[in-house]
């Protein structure tokens, strides 16, 4: 039985531990951010805090306040949208379709402006509105698939639509609301600034249990790329299984749009990256896009902070100048099939 | 497993019903804490001791005030009025304001998203920002988290300043230039607005000019607020459409007898241009009440735009003038 | 055995396939054929339940299969659809996916499924292909692939939607042959073939469907004889022996 096992790991790429390859990375970054930034932690002092020395120190609250949260929040964004944006490609077996594209992240940004319109000053609400309109936005695009018995190209065309409709009332009310718009900049091209644990305590927790949940469906994901006639005589529930996954995606972006704000990009290039590494299996794949993801997030953010440090530059605008041109040297380089 | 669509839609109800409840009840926790009081710095013993709610319901109490950062230019000029010092500003206090800010003093950047950790490294003992940024709520709240006494302001009219400058002098116990910056100004005012009662209720445009567009703005708007009290009619107030389509059509059909406009943003040329453009080459310009009796006035950004402070009573007095001669 | 009893179903309330009733036998291939547009791919459709019948009933040893759980079902009769695009794996994935049935909630690959898996390889001659990714085989090898995947989802019935189309020629004989074992494992073939000579050729039973109804049903020499391919297809059939035809335009053409 052992042979047999080892006959039948069909990874091409699994001579290459990319698991532990993406894993070390991210410590590495993971203490990279944690201790640069406008005023720099030296190993001795992060030695110190951890042992829990010094409580009262403003490098002991550099770190916890400042640091801390914004690596977590880094990380966990950056995990959930590129898992999210590997579920809709998956689910929908195209290539190019992210949260962007069938709408979740516009629907979490016309919620959150209309929270900031009609409750200015409670910010708090902020984030379960992003969370509520990433929902929301996605199952109204499932339930006009279904309804519609749509194709996955309907699908991706319904979500462009939506999203479309959504992005124009995210503009319409700048233009009816300027003041209240100031300091909206930030969430439109998506920023880490002054996360705090409370933040992220109810966002995280729904990441945490989003991730969990993509891996335990990976199966699934693989299943539904043979198409959806093959998937169902497979016994595969397709309609629940495609509604379901693409609410974990759902789940998985409008969290992290809501304190995260509308980070691009990272839910279409990461997977791809990812697959140009280590194939296309999802059991590989999904587990490298939480790393990867991470990864991604937490070195733009980085950069974001120290290139004209102390001034901060926005981190969507960091992700576009480093991921588009990765993004065309994969399409060079590696000349997969793109199955759009 | 799954089954029915009617049992998956149940599920993906029930799921949102939760969650939402969830989100609310963490949510509202996280409100209540955050409105709780946060402990400043090791004190320093100190006889100081204003307490206050700030804009956006945090209650502040500030022991100690002798190393200052404040976020917003105008702010920095409070605080400075009221007699305190400072140890941080952000880079809009260096523009449009006339403040005379000694070297050592650190400019934090661009006030939108000033680096926190900057900041905290600067070990400030209070921290003023501004309730209208949405980002600066985040970081008071944020600042306050980390044990920091941080509090949010909101100034749009005279009395609001007032109130600012009342708690910044009680924090400073300077009450001397409370009553040289803030109610010597009230009276100036005061008498002023009093001066204009019995006048005849001039009707007013006053539109806001940037590189890229111009608005018109009414009541609520700080120069609208004095017009208001001044006894101007402002043409914007009842007219929805005006505030979101100013056109010549609009001004044509209201006619205004004064037409007010000032300049956001240091290029006053590039922000003039387009109401060049649009609306003074129409030739219908020319028919207007305003323009005909020379009303049209471009009203200075130091008075009009930007936070007069302790200068709200030239602000005051310039439109006084304006409207009704002296 | 499989029956269909007075089967009706279509697509948005329009009836494609109208009250079709039939038997498919163990040990036998059925050909479904018919003109374009005549339904034979919604029929292959409502057996396999991705369209509900709107009245009839398809009996599968004596069990009314919608009563059928998914997987139970999917563990009985098998499909091979017509039009797909090339999935991104390689071979061996492809026909591991074939016994997705029989996983538990654990989805964790037994013994069992191995031996499924390597069973299907040896029938079809393509153990080759297991390190190889999908795309690039050649279209005939891409098909037995996909056979050997239907081989290991070990189902007593197969349904295989016109499984040699866009093949060359010797590929189209080497699948059916292929389909011929199939049936020689004791399974019910059905499959819908758009090729009339390798339809005669290899069916034990053919089915002519014409506009939604069934034509005729019999062996591949009555259905000659009968005359039906002739009015069906428009054309003139000759039949030279028991397994050899000749078509030729219809004379009135």
């Amino acid at each position: 039985m052992g042979t047999n096992h080892r006959r039948f790991h069909w990874n091409p790429s699994k001579k290459i531990p990319w698991f532990v390859i993406f894993l070390i990375v991210l410590i590495i970054i993971c203490i990279l951010s944690l201790t640069l930034g406008a005023v720099t932690i030296t190993p001795v002092q992060l030695f110190e805090i951890i042992k829990g020395n010094d409580k009262a120190s403003t490098v002991y609250r550099i770190f916890m306040y400042v640091r801390l949260p914004r690596t977590i929040a880094a990380m966990l964004a950056g995990s959930a949208l590129a898992v999210s944006g590997a579920i809709i490609q998956a689910v929908l077996n195209n290539a190019l379709a992210s949260p962007n594209i069938i709408g979740i992240n516009s629907g979490a940004g016309f919620a959150t402006m209309l929270c900031m319109v009609a409750f200015p000053a409670q910010t708090w609400l902020l984030p379960p509105a992003a969370f509520i309109g990433a929902f929301i936005t996605a199952l109204a695009v499932s339930i006009i698939a279904m309804k519609i018995n749509a194709s996955k190209i309907t699908i991706i065309l319904t979500g462009v639509a939506i999203g479309s409709i959504l992005t124009a009332g995210i503009n319409t009310m700048k233009e009816l609301f300027p003041d209240v718009m100031v300091g909206s900049s930030s969430f439109m091209m998506g920023g880490l600034s002054y996360i705090t644990d409370e933040s992220l305590k109810f966002a995280g927790a729904y990441i945490i249990i989003g991730l969990i949940a993509s891996i335990l469906f990976r199966c699934e994901m693989n299943v539904l790329s043979l198409g959806e006639d093959s998937a169902h005589s497979l016994g595969m529930n397709v309609k629940a299984y495609r509604f379901l996954l693409l609410m974990i995606a759902a789940v998985l972006a409008g969290a992290a749009v809501s304190f995260a704000g509308l980070l691009g990009f990272v839910g279409l290039i990461v997977p791809h990256g990812v697959r140009a590494f280590v194939g296309e299996d999802n059991k590989i794949v999904i587990p490298s896009c939480v790393l990867v993801g991470a990864i991604f997030v937490t070195a733009c953010d980085l950069l974001a902070r120290l290139a004209f440090a102390p001034f901060e530059l926005p981190v969507g605008i960091v992700m576009s100048f480093l991921g588009g041109p990765f993004f065309i040297w994969l399409l060079l380089t590696k000349r997969r099939h793109i199955n759009a | 497993m799954l089954t029915g669509r009617n049992h998956i839609r149940r599920i993906a109800v029930s799921v949102l019903c939760l969650s939402l409840i969830i989100g609310l009840l963490t949510s509202c926790n996280q409100m209540n804490s955050s409105r709780e009081s946060s402990s400043t710095e090791d004190g320093n013993a100190s006889v100081k001791n204003a307490t206050f709610t700030d804009a956006i319901g945090n209650r502040v109490e500030v022991k100690s005030a002798k190393r200052v950062i404040a976020l917003m230019g105008s702010f920095a000029e409070v605080w400075l009025d009221a007699g305190g010092t400072l140890v941080g500003v952000t880079g809009d206090a260096y523009t449009g304001h006339k403040l005379n800010l000694s070297k050592n003093i650190v400019n934090l950047g661009d006030f939108t998203n000033p680096s926190m950790g900057k900041i905290i490294s600067l070990k400030p003992d209070f921290i003023i920002l501004s309730a209208d940024t949405t980002e600066h709520v985040k970081l008071c709240q944020a600042l306050r988290q980390a044990g920091l006494n941080a509090a949010c302001f909101k100034v749009n009219t005279f009395s609001d300043y007032l109130k600012m400058l009342q708690t910044c002098t009680q924090i400073t116990e300077k009450n001397d230039l409370y009553e040289k910056n803030g109610i010597a100004i009230k009276n100036q005012i005061d008498t002023i607005i009093s001066e204009t009662t019995g006048k005849k209720s001039p009707s007013v445009l006053f539109i806001r000019s940037y590189s890229s567009g111009y608005k018109a703005l009414n009541s609520s708007s700080m120069t609208g607020a004095m017009l208001k009290d001044l006894g101007a009619t402002n043409i914007g107030d009842n007219d929805k459409n005006l505030l979101t389509n100013l056109s010549m059509d609009a001004i044509i059909q209201r006619d205004p007898d004064y037409i007010l406009v000032v300049v956001m943003g240091s290029n006053e040329k590039k922000a003039l241009a387009l109401i060049d453009q649009q609306l003074k080459s129409n030739p219908a310009w020319a028919g207007l009440k305003a323009v005909k009796n020379k009303k049209y006035y471009v009203i200075p950004q130091d008075l009009f735009h930007y936070k007069p402070n302790a200068r709200w009573g030239e602000s005051y007095e310039y439109l006084s003038k304006l409207l009704y001669g002296d | 055995m499989l029956k269909l009893l007075h089967l009706t179903g279509g697509y948005n309330g329009e009836a494609k396939v109208k009250n079709i009733s039939a038997e498919f036998k163990k040990n036998e291939i059925t050909v479904v054929v018919g003109p374009n547009g005549c339904g034979k791919s919604t029929l292959l459709k409502l057996i396999v339940r991705l369209l509900k019948p709107m009245s009839g009933n398809i009996i599968l040893d004596d069990l009314d299969i919608s009563s059928l759980a998914r997987k139970e079902f999917a563990q009985k009769v098998s499909f091979l659809p017509q039009a797909r695009g090339i999935p991104h794996m390689s071979a061996g994935s492809l026909v591991l996916h074939g016994r997705y049935p029989y996983l538990s909630y654990s989805r964790k690959y037994s013994r069992k499924d191995y031996e499924a898996v390597e069973n299907a390889f040896m029938i079809t001659g393509t153990e080759k292909f297991r390190d190889i990714p999908m795309e690039r085989l050649s279209g005939g090898e891409r098909q037995k692939v996909y056979i050997a995947m239907l081989i290991a989802q070990d189902t007593d019935v197969v349904l295989l939607d016109e499984p040699t189309t866009y093949l060359d020629m010797n590929h189209q004989f080497e699948l059916m042959n292929l389909i011929k074992s199939l049936k020689q494992q004791g399974k019910t073939v059905i499959t819908v073939l758009h090729d009339l000579s390798l339809a005669l050729q290899y069916a034990d039973q053919v089915i002519v469907v014409d506009r939604g109804e069934l034509t005729a049903c019999g062996s591949p020499n009555d259905i000659c004889l009968s005359g039906t391919i002739d009015q069906v297809f428009h054309i003139h059939t000759q039949v030279i022996s028991s397994s050899q035809y000749i078509f030729s335009p219809n004379k009135k053409n």
